[in-house]
């Protein structure tokens, strides 16, 4: 996303949660699915477009910095003994 | 902040290092100015105790090229370690990983943190084909039982309850 590349990703896990409706979902164990995506973002440039600018826009939501500094708060909640 | 990661895989790790690994790397080098940090990994051949990217890394377990070798003894001298050294840590993260069961949650004196990013769940449990291999049979049993109870564990508190609802949520669709 951060690329600008049109992003085709699994639904499973946190890649969902990450890629919201920035990228194309498809289920890891229908091959069928991935195939019809692939085709899909190769046959039509106006869908490229769309994933790679919604891709851009929400790789800025991602920092690493951000992360880390989430993490720290989270450690620092367990040291206080809350959820 | 005196933090102790359980951190199973490690820069030069001769088995390889994934996502894990690299997140770790990104996050403490943004924190190791203002905290001190230890990660405890697993030994492989040639791991020595030192400075690896200005974090402390330690090496626990066995030496050995069976990676099952490997986890199964790093879980039990990781969690051997925090018994001797968990009181020198203000916190201890956990990388949830069915097939390094230290069971920290049974004996922990300090918080204890699970991150568990490393979950593949039923994805896992389709690729191994429910077969009858030790270990893949540990890692399936591992997996529907060991976040549970650290949750069990946990004192009910305003906020446990979307926690629980996490990792089911983990469970159904992970």
């Amino acid at each position: 996303m951060a690329c600008g590349t049109p992003v085709i990703s699994s639904s499973r896990a946190s890649l969902p949660e990450v890629v919201s409706d920035a990228g194309l979902l498809f289920d890891p164990s229908d091959k069928t699915a991935l195939g019809e995506l692939i085709l899909a973002a190769l046959s039509n440039e106006g869908l490229r477009r769309e994933l790679s600018a919604k891709g851009l826009k929400r790789a800025e939501l991602f920092s690493w910095e951000k992360t880390a500094s989430g993490i720290l708060d989270s450690f620092r909640r367990a040291l206080e003994g809350g959820p | 902040m005196k933090i102790l990661h359980l951190l199973y895989e490690s820069m030069g790790d001769y088995f390889g290092m994934g996502g894990v690994g690299t997140r770790a790397y990104e996050i403490y080098g943004r924190l190791k100015d203002r905290h001190d940090i230890t990660l405890l990994c697993k030994r492989y051949p040639g791991a020595e105790d030192r400075e690896i990217e200005g974090l402390r890394h330690l090496f626990v377990g066995a030496e050995s090229r069976s990676l099952t070798r490997t986890f199964l003894s790093y879980a039990f001298h990781a969690a051997g370690y925090v018994r001797q050294e968990g009181e020198k840590f203000d916190v201890i993260i956990e990388e949830f990983s069915p097939a390094i069961p230290t069971f920290l949650n049974f004996f922990r004196e300090r918080p204890v943190v699970l991150q568990v990013q490393g979950y593949a769940g039923r994805l896992y449990f389709s690729i191994t084909q429910f077969t009858l291999q030790p270990f893949f049979f540990w890692n399936i049993c591992g997996r529907c039982s060991i976040p549970a109870s650290y949750l069990s564990m946990k004192t009910p508190r305003k906020g446990s309850s979307s926690a629980v609802g996490s990792i089911r949520r983990l469970y159904q669709t992970g």
